[in-house]
């Protein structure tokens, strides 16, 4: 999977997660104002019609009483039933819940049929009875009779009207029943009085509507109060919560499903975290641990671990000779064959190490048996070849290995000695890392000296072998170091080569020498190597030199380094034809130290041969030097090119070397090199 | 055991009921179950005027000769003078045109409550055959092709075609207007005004002798259904658009939604059927058939007195 991909995977799981909570949030937010709202709905219809109830009990009991109240009671009431229908979400949520405030509507319609009854019959009866006690009170004022009926009558209605009121107060029918019989007989009596006869009259009538009218009113209040309304709205509001319970549920699961995602979520990233861990610990190609990993276990782990370092030999040449694509399959092979290693020691792990460079890594229990392990390992690859596209191609393999930390440094390092057997082990014998902390000063030394002309050109007179008096000089590069003193640039010339300052520091011994001997009339001898004549800089810099002093030319000896391997004659016999046409003679030094060659000597038209140090320092004990030395000699004269004996540094050696007629003389013995060219004559 | 135990209660309720009275008085005077008329309520102004105009328009009766305002005269108290109002072809109903003043407040209309409400009520009178007799497909077909009409209504239901409900709506609309308030008995509850000793005799008589239990409230009247001669029948000969003529139940023969007795020195003749022409002789009868008591002359003019403070700022007819 690639990383955009993991980043939109994460992405978009982040987006629904943040979504989802959104959706959660508002949700649950709408729930709960929702459900709180409704609930609250049917708190104020209960408290409502609680109210009712006090109101219509506040009308039976009290004579002024303000009926609107009661009229706006009922229609409240009914909008708050009406109002449940506009409630968001009641509708489509809760069926069950309508269903059953319907039924309690219907229920509440009911009780305002009665009372509007009520108000009708309690007006009457609240009416009659205070009137009684009115009619009572007319009939004592108006009654003076003594006549014992009358006043027998009298005590009668007294007791009717007692009665009625205990009867009212208890709401009690039974009681009200009990008076059936006194009021037939008030309804057949005549009394004298007219004026009696007719508030008699009168309070009968008030006690037939009475007794008409209560039981009905009984009635109504039962039906007023029928346990049926709160029972139906009770049933409403337990299937309210019911429903919203359900829809709570939904809830519950959503934000599980929340949670589950969040996990999920958690866990890829984990995953993908500790994937690309493992993958960037991973050599894709071998499928190896890689540098990183190793280093990984080398500073987790302070055991003492030792390293088997494989090397392909040559693989540059394999890939070279193969193409890339096979010398990848060669790897793979190679590191499958490590893997195959039945290999017996303490955690071992498999890493590739460089590019052809593969690595084992081991807790060493035993010290004295690594290089019989490193043995093993070598020998698995002699044992049975490497199949490749039903080739053979085993390849070369060094092994080395090293318990001296760190590790790979130092079995790197036997590597780079160019060691003699296979498998070879670290010692300290190898002192390698001296060598590169060495080469690592001397690189900065040089760099150093190149920049602030601190590399000067030396003289070495050369001397006439017959009169001993100087003929020439022989430029020689000096590097003054921090000491302010002299040194020969002789062991910086491979760090120049290798580090691509070596052109440089031709041109600058060049510049500085042409210009100090510009104007002297000696010749003298510059040395170059075939890295500067492939140079075009440092070519075309001596070209210039040349032109810019008139007839130097003619003073100047290119002595062309012989020990090097020579591949690129052509160059150098363009360079010749080139420097020649300036008058120019050309020398080679060292002759007969390494490559010499002849044939070449003779093809590139030498003027001049410089007999190698090697031969002539011990020419006066040295048989076989004394025989090649004549050779040349001979040779040299044959061919009319002139002979110079280097590393002359004794009186026995120079009359040794007179004696064999050579031309010139330079060493010790006469003159070392100096910073300016010494002119006087011994 | 139980007659003495009974006996004793008896005499003890007896005593308690002497200082009810008193009880009711401290009562009253915390709050007095009538409540004055507010000096506005809220109305739509575009609707109201449009209704007004209706209000007087004989557009909307059969043979264009009547209004709503013919039978809900501004000059009488918003009811009809007459015993029972004349609708188109001379046709006489039974029941006395009750006012359409302080309507609003009523908590049904009608005289046996079969409205609900002013928008309910309305078209009511339009489409009787003895009162305007114009149907109401006609009625709203003779408004669509009225120019004026056509385009009062579309800028106020913003609708091309006008409906029975948008009429309805508009007359109901004006008839929220009409309310009387500032009556002296209201200007008395609010403290702003003394009623002279007669009026308030009759005030007190008004609630001692029990006609508050059923004139009550805002309007007086008009908050609950009664029954002429609760306590000493009348008789009902003829059928009538009593309570039971909707509920068909013995109880509700001659039960009325109690009248409002706001501005009821203007609307003579009385009760349901205008058959009485004064309130002197309306008062008496409603003491003995409702009370059941006969009262003297003076208390009868006391209340009459009491009852001429409930005339209220009557609203101009002035269109």
């Amino acid at each position: 999977m690639r990383i955009s991909q993991k980043l939109l995977l994460t992405f978009i799981l982040g987006l629904l997660a943040l979504v989802s909570l959104f959706v959660f949030n508002a949700f649950s937010h709408r729930y709960f104002t929702d459900r709180n709202y409704i609930e609250l709905q049917f708190k104020s219809i209960e408290i409502a019609e609680k109210k009712l109830d006090y109101e219509i009990l506040h009308n039976t009991f009290f004579l002024y009483v303000n009926q609107d109240i009661l009229n706006q009671q009922i229609e409240d009431i009914k909008a708050m039933l009406a109002n449940f229908y506009t409630i968001h979400g009641m509708i489509h949520k809760h069926q069950q819940t309508l269903l059953a405030l319907e039924e309690h509507t219907l229920a509440f319609d009911k009780k305002i049929q009665a009372i509007y009854d009520f108000q009708t019959k309690n007006s009457v009866v609240k009416n009659a009875t205070a009137a009684i006690v009115t009619l009572q009170e007319n009939l004592f004022k108006a009654e003076t009779t003594t006549h014992p009926s009358d006043r027998k009558v009298l005590a009668m209605i007294n007791n009717i009207a007692g009665t009625i009121l205990l009867a009212k107060n208890a709401q009690d029918v039974q009681i009200m029943n009990t008076i059936h019989h006194d009021i037939d007989t008030l309804s057949k009596y005549q009394f004298e009085n007219e004026h009696t006869m007719k508030l008699a009259r009168t309070a009968l009538f008030h006690f037939k509507v009475i007794i008409e009218a209560y039981p009905q009113f009984i009635t109504i209040m039962t039906q007023i109060n029928d346990p049926k309304l709160m029972e139906t709205l009770n049933r409403a509001k337990t299937l309210f919560i019911n429903e919203s319970e359900v829809q709570l549920q939904s809830i519950t699961q959503f934000s599980h499903l929340l949670v589950f995602l969040y996990i999920i979520s958690i866990g890829l990233i984990t995953f993908f975290l500790i994937k690309s861990e493992k993958e960037s610990r991973l050599d894709t190609l071998t499928q190896l641990g890689n540098r990183k990993a190793y280093e990984d276990r080398i500073t987790r782990n302070h055991k003492s671990y030792a390293l088997i370092l494989i090397n392909i030999k040559k693989f540059k040449h394999y890939n070279d000779f193969y193409g890339i694509h096979e010398g990848d399959k060669l790897l793979q092979a190679t590191a499958k064959r490590i893997l195959s290693i039945p290999f017996h020691e303490v955690n071992p792990t498999f890493y590739r190490l460089g590019a052809d460079d593969f690595g084992i890594l081991f807790e060493l229990k035993a010290k004295h048996r690594l290089l019989h392990i490193a043995q093993h390992v070598l020998d698995t690859f002699s044992k049975e070849p490497i199949m490749i596209d039903g080739e053979i191609r085993t390849p070369s393999i060094a092994v080395v290995a090293s318990s001296t930390s760190p590790l790979l440094e130092t079995a790197d390092m036997v590597l780079k000695s160019k060691q003699q057997s296979n498998p070879t082990l670290y010692h300290e014998g190898f002192n390698l890392r001296e060598i590169i902390k060495d080469n690592v000063t001397k690189v900065r030394e040089l760099k150093e000296a190149l920049e602030k002309n601190r590399i000067v050109p030396f003289y070495q007179p050369i001397v006439s072998a017959h009169t001993h008096k100087i003929q020439k000089y022989e430029v020689l590069a000096r590097i003054i170091l921090a000491d302010n003193q002299p040194y020969t640039i002789f062991p910086y010339l491979r760090i120049a080569k290798e580090s691509n300052l070596y052109g440089e520091l031709t041109r600058t011994i060049i510049q500085q020498s042409f210009t100090a001997l510009a104007h002297s009339d000696k010749d003298f001898s510059v040395n170059i190597s075939i890295n500067d004549i492939l140079n075009q800089e440092t070519v075309a810099m001596i070209c210039t030199m040349l032109e810019r002093y008139k007839y130097i030319g003619q003073r100047v000896i290119f002595e062309i380094l012989e020990s090097e391997s020579i591949e690129d004659y052509d160059a150098i016999r363009q360079f010749i034809t080139k420097v020649r046409t300036y008058g120019c003679r050309i020398a080679v030094d060292d002759f007969g130290s390494g490559y010499s060659n002849f044939a070449h000597i003779l093809n590139l038209s030498i003027d001049i041969i410089k007999i190698d140090g090697s031969l002539i320092k011990n020419i006066d004990t040295d048989a076989k030097a004394n025989t090649i030395v004549e050779t040349i000699i001979s040779f040299a004269r044959n061919a009319s090119i002139r002979t110079v004996a280097e590393y002359v540094h004794t009186e026995a050696v120079k009359h040794h070397v007179e004696n064999l007629q050579v031309d010139e003389l330079q060493g010790f013995y006469f003159y070392e090199p100096s910073a300016v060219p010494i002119n006087h004559i011994n | 055991m139980l007659t003495i135990f009974r006996l004793l209660i008896v005499r003890d309720m007896m005593k308690l009921m002497l200082f009810i009275p008193f009880f009711f008085t401290l009562f009253a005077y915390a709050n007095e179950p009538i409540t004055p008329i507010p000096q506005s309520i809220a109305y739509d102004k575009e609707k109201a005027l449009l209704g007004k105009k209706l209000f007087f328009d004989t557009i909307l009766s059969k043979d264009k000769t009547l209004s709503c305002a013919s039978c809900h005269s501004f000059l009488h108290g918003g009811a009809d003078g007459r015993k029972v109002s004349i609708g188109v072809n001379q046709a006489q109903g039974v029941l006395n045109s009750p006012t359409v003043f302080n309507a609003v407040f009523n908590f049904s209309q009608f005289w046996n409550g079969r409205a609900k409400d002013l928008n309910e009520q309305a078209l009511g009178p339009i489409h009787n055959p003895i009162e305007m007799g114009l149907s109401l497909e006609e009625a709203v077909q003779r408004l669509q092709q009225d120019t004026y009409y056509h385009q009062a209504f579309m800028a106020i239901t913003k609708k091309s075609t006008i409906t029975q409900d948008d009429l309805a709506h508009m007359i109901a609309e004006f008839e929220k207007t009409l309310i009387t308030p500032n009556s002296k008995f209201d200007r008395y509850l609010m403290g702003k005004e003394t009623l002279n000793e007669q009026e308030l005799k009759g005030y007190t008589l008004f609630k001692t002798l029990g006609c508050i239990t059923c004139h009550n409230g805002v309007n007086i009247g008009a908050n609950s259904y009664q029954k002429m001669g609760s306590i000493i029948p009348l008789e009902r000969d003829t059928p009538i658009d009593d309570r039971y003529a909707i509920t068909k139940r013995e109880m509700d023969k001659n039960v009325f939604k109690v009248p409002t007795l706001r501005n009821i020195a203007l609307t003579a003749p009385y009760f349901h059927d205008g058959s009485v022409p004064t309130l002197y002789e309306a008062i008496t009868k409603m003491l003995y058939h409702n009370l059941g008591i006969e009262l003297t002359n003076e208390t009868i003019d006391a209340l009459v007195a009491f009852l001429n403070t409930l005339t209220g700022d009557i609203p101009s007819g002035d269109q």
